[in-house]
């Protein structure tokens, strides 16, 4: 039985038996609709009209036309440091996706193949980052690599009689992209292994039974039906690790020397440590374009139009 | 024989390779919870409970006292109640999303992930003013549903994913049978994805759990939460790790249970190997 | 003269908490206060309004006005940017309270949500506000008015560990003559006794400096003359060879072993300066001993017989030039704010919660020094050798420059010196980067060479 995971077309005999969609839809979609229409939507174009204004602390509304984004795109003209932030950017996103995509997948499949109860436990470690308070966890990466020997690491190096490591001089990259990704993880294997769970034993114990190892039937058959969740797991993580900024804060501050200040952090420090809100909002907008572009391009690549099209079902 | 005992031991092997390196940080970290007035190094020379005294003692709070009890009551009542309005909203989106045609879905679905485009910092800015303008500011159902709204989005990508597993079959059996959609959403698709509903849960409850941003600024004087108690620890730069350590591990452990809760109770037996593993 | 003015105040008082009051039973009127610690260190800023309220109530009732005053002070240990941020929403929100504590003086007063001050200042200048440290009314004036009360100084400056010096043989009057108390010495004596520490292996690390941008780095680059702001034009200025030389100072401390390459975080810096692992602090302020004390076990021995405390002193350089030694504070105002329903009644309570007694409970308990001398002769804090020792940080303290861009400023700047302090870039590379951002987000700034 070959199943899509996309919407699936009732079949003709169903129609009639199903009702009134526009009652059912009211119901079942309504409630969200008017959640995130009132309290997202409207906030989201609140701040992109904030972005035309030069709102400061005073929250007062002057409309200043386009002359944030001049002012922003004259900015990165002039401004040494903008190359290096877009640098860090792309490196930054495209280094941490692999990890929380990659490492969630491969979590998720492992956990779910050994002891149930051993899996369980290295899910539940791999959940720690999202269950201890977003500060700490800065914290607790900022402290495990400080280039001390009371940091975490460095202690147990110097306990080995090695010399201490300057992590966050040398690695700096490599470890807020660590920090986001492992974050990331959290949610990833998290609905991976939920949505693993609910493919019908059937199908495996079927598969088995032929002969399948398990890379096979990892491959063939819960990659595929995991397409959704995979889909939504990268467009969402891409945007948040383009958006992200207070862990990079928390564990290099954006240094050292600019090496992982990446263009949300930038914002952040332009428009908040003079808490020019209208300025803040325009770099902002600018961001929401180009997330909306990438963000685009990924659900092409993964072919969501036609996930969601009407497709030739075997009933 | 051999082989296959190693063959079988590698994704043990490969789990705990991943996870070794973390695992010390986090143990690293809470250890000092557990040690007297450390304030250098990783193992406590002196271990004690004198860092988790605030569960035995009350904790200013302004010019008053009050106790962890209060804020960890707060904060359980604030995320379980927003867990379960984006539970409930997302499990009725994701159904409509996968099995009902209308025009506008992918639209209306593309549109969720875009709203996720903007940080929260200044998101917080257009929230406030929309609440001042339609009266809600300083009001916790005001803020209550602003923070729902905000974990939605991603509810509904994930909902929607859980409901496109189901067959048509069932549903085929159970409309034939009579039941209206409603009914067979409740009866039939909910029990069915199950794994969903916590994931989505989960999600929402996390988020209002460690909120201390929005609740902090959009409602009036102090409420007390845990979030708040963790900051105040953090406010100056003269930070007792020991004390925030411990406030810490009793922070996370709630969601921990909860998801290790959770995950026992809907998510099935592993699909590998079913003979003996249970 | 006090009894006169105490008087008039009772009958101002009396006079506009209206006639009608006088009839009826108790009216209360409640006045509600905003305090920022941050931390637990800054609770009798709170307390002290309480006690104000106090005096207040005993002076209308012995006039039988049949009024009571209440204050609400709600008093929170989170952030300067958070409390902040939370201020200016319930001001849009009409719900400001009527007594707030803050430091953006600039800012509130131009967006008109506070009001002047000058006129009570002026008004009870002889009761209470003629002893204030004159250097302190320089942070709380903007455009020719006094817009709140100094209540609360923590003067940054050079903590060190005698017990250090004295291992390496130096006798304790060699000590004081080498970094006097009052900070007539030079940086480059400072920087030589931490090499000498560090090189005898008496310490880990010999200077350990803030691992963010703060006041301390603001005094550190007066200490090289480097002037940040010109308060006559205000606007910034960019002194290039001044920040060339603390960049390259800096660098050469970190190739000598005395800086690490590195800042610690703040529980390491600290921690091992509390346990004697470090020579010497630049992160700390006067007040944070009390700290120390509350959370890392310093005990009072170590803290009289053990550490020293000196304001910045300049470089040789600067000091041939006759700069002197540099303390700053960016300290917060008592601000009574435009929504107030009773501005003056709040201004009373200020200037109550000001008092001799006030400054002292505060000092006494937070050991910050007075803001004002007569405080200092007060029972509370007369016998406190460290309060009466460091008192005369107080008086030189420099408010921090007024200029929206200034934080954004000095953050450049220290991105700059963590990056020279890593061997990331070079001295001179920093300095090119910063001069060219200056001339873009600054353009009214001014350069000197």
């Amino acid at each position: 039985m070959a199943r899509e995971a996309g919407f699936v077309r009732p079949p003709l005999s169903m129609r009639k038996i199903l009702g009134n969609r526009r009652i059912s839809l009211s119901i079942f979609i309504g409630p969200s609709v008017g959640l995130v229409f009132l309290f997202y939507f409207i906030p989201v174009i609140l701040t992109f009209l904030i972005a035309f204004t030069d709102m400061d602390r005073t929250l007062t509304w002057r409309f200043t036309g386009f002359d944030n984004f001049f002012r922003l795109l004259g900015i990165g003209v002039r401004d040494p440091i903008i190359p290096r932030i877009l640098l860090n950017t792309i490196i930054y996103t495209l280094g941490a996706l692999p990890v929380t995509i990659i490492g969630g997948l491969f979590i998720a499949i492992l956990s779910m193949w050994v002891h149930s109860g051993v899996g369980l436990f290295f899910r539940t470690v791999f959940f720690i980052p999202r269950a201890i308070p977003p500060v700490v966890y800065g914290f607790l990466w900022a402290w495990a690599f400080e280039g001390t020997r009371y940091g975490l690491f460095n202690a147990i190096r110097a306990a080995l009689g090695l010399p201490i490591v300057q992590w966050l001089i040398h690695y700096p990259m490599i470890i807020v992209i660590l920090a986001n990704g492992l974050l990331g993880i959290s949610l990833a294997m998290l609905v991976f292994s939920s949505a693993i769970a609910t493919i019908p034993q059937e199908l495996t114990r079927a598969a088995e039974v032929d002969g399948a190892s398990a890379t096979q039937i990892a491959r063939y058959i819960i990659l595929p039906l995991l397409k959704w969740p995979i889909l939504t797991m990268t467009a969402w993580h891409l945007m948040s690790f383009l958006n992200s900024y207070v862990y990079i804060m928390l564990i290099t501050g954006g240094g050292p020397y600019y090496a992982t200040e990446v263009w949300s952090l930038y914002a952040y420090h332009v428009a908040f440590t003079q808490y020019r809100y209208g300025y803040g909002a325009s770099l902002t907008a600018l961001l929401v374009v180009v997330n909306v572009i990438l963000l685009l391009l990924v659900l092409r690549a993964f072919g969501m139009q036609r996930m969601l099209a009407r497709g030739k079902i075997e009933v | 024989m051999v082989i296959k005992r190693v063959t079988k031991a590698i994704p043990y092997i490969l789990l705990l390779l991943i996870a070794a390196p973390f695992l010390t940080m986090y143990i690293g970290f809470f250890l000092r919870a557990f040690g007297e007035r450390m304030v250098l190094g990783v193992i406590p020379e002196r271990w004690g409970v004198n860092n988790f005294r605030f569960l035995w003692q009350p904790i200013a709070w302004g010019l008053e006292k009050t106790t962890m009890w209060a804020a960890l009551g707060n904060t359980m009542l604030f995320a379980t109640v927003s867990g379960f309005i984006v539970t409930v909203i997302c499990m009725l989106a994701g159904y409509a999303l996968s099995r009902i045609e209308f025009r506008g879905k992918t639209f209306f679905l593309v549109l969720q992930l875009i709203l996720h485009a903007v940080p929260g910092q200044i998101l917080l800015i257009g929230i406030f003013f929309l609440l001042l303008y339609i009266r809600l500011l300083h009001q916790i159902p005001g803020v209550a549903l602003a923070r729902a709204a905000l974990e939605i989005p991603l509810g509904i990508w994930m909902a929607k994913g859980f409901f496109d597993g189901i067959p048509w079959d069932v549903e085929r059996a159970a409309m034939i049978d009579g039941c209206t959609r409603f009914q067979v959403w409740y009866k039939i698709f909910l029990p069915l994805v199950k794994p969903g509903i916590a994931a989505v849960f989960i999600w929402g409850f996390l988020f209002a759990w460690h909120d201390f941003i929005y609740v902090y600024t959009l409602l009036p004087g102090t409420i007390k939460l845990m979030a708040t108690l963790i900051q105040n620890l953090l406010a100056t730069e003269v930070v007792d790790y020991g004390y925030l350590a411990a406030m810490s591990l009793v922070y996370s452990l709630p969601p921990l249970i909860l998801f290790i809760f959770l995950q026992r109770a809907l998510l099935k037996v592993p699909i590998f190997g079913g003979k003996g593993a249970v | 003269m006090r009894l006169r003015t105490v008087v008039l105040v009772a009958l101002m008082l009396v006079s506009f908490l209206g006639v009608e009051t006088l009839a009826g039973g108790d009216e209360t009127i409640t006045i509600r206060a905003f305090v920022v610690g941050p931390g637990p260190m800054g609770v009798k800023k709170a307390t002290n309004l309480e006690l104000a309220a106090e005096y207040l109530n005993r002076f209308l009732e012995a006039c039988g006005a049949g009024v009571k005053v209440k204050v609400e002070v709600e008093y929170t240990e989170l952030k300067w940017e958070q409390a902040s941020e939370k201020f200016y929403l319930d001001f849009r929100a009409g719900k400001a309270p009527d007594i707030v504590t803050l430091r953006e003086t600039a800012d509130l007063a131009k967006g008109g949500y506070i009001l002047p001050m000058t006129k009570h200042v002026q008004e009870f200048w002889n009761f209470n506000y003629y002893d204030f440290y004159p250097n302190l009314w320089e942070g709380a004036q903007w455009n020719g008015e006094i817009w709140g009360i100094p209540h609360d100084i923590s003067p940054v400056g050079i903590w060190y560990r005698k017990d250090v010096l004295r291992a390496l043989g130096y006798t304790d009057a060699e000590i004081n003559k080498l970094l006097p108390e009052d900070g007539n010495t030079t940086l480059e004596v400072v920087a030589r006794l931490a090499k000498e520490a560090v090189d005898a292996g008496l310490v880990e690390y010999g200077i350990l400096h803030r691992p963010s941008s703060g006041p301390g780095l603001y005094a550190t680059l007066l200490a090289f003359g480097a002037e940040c702001y010109d308060p006559e034009k205000g606007v910034l200025v960019l002194n290039k060879s001044a920040i060339l030389q603390f960049l390259r100072w800096h660098q050469d401390m970190v190739a000598q072993g005395v800086i690490p390459p590195t800042p610690p975080s703040w529980a390491t810096i600290h921690g091992t300066f509390v346990e004697g692992k470090t020579f010497s602090t630049w992160a700390s302020h006067v007040g944070t001993p009390s700290e120390w004390m509350a959370q890392y076990g310093l005990s009072e021995k170590t803290l009289e017989e053990d550490l020293g405390f000196l304001p910045f002193p300049p470089t040789e350089k600067e000091k041939a030039k006759g700069r002197g030694p540099v303390s700053v504070h960016d300290f917060p105002l008592y601000f009574v704010t435009s929504q107030s329903k009773y501005p003056e009644l709040a201004q009373l309570l200020i200037m109550f919660a000001t008092s001799p007694e006030a400054c002292a409970i505060h000092s006494a308990f937070s050991l910050r020094p007075p803001y004002r001398a007569s405080a200092l002769a007060h029972p509370l804090i007369k016998d406190n050798l460290y309060i009466q020792r460091t008192a005369p940080s107080a008086a030189a303290v420099r408010p921090v420059p007024i200029h929206p861009q200034f934080w954004d400023y000095q953050k450049r700047i220290f991105e700059a010196l963590k990056g020279v302090e890593a061997g990331v870039v070079t001295p001179e590379k920093a300095l090119e980067d910063l001069v060219a951002w200056f001339k873009a987000e600054v353009p009214d700034g001014v350069i000197i060479e």
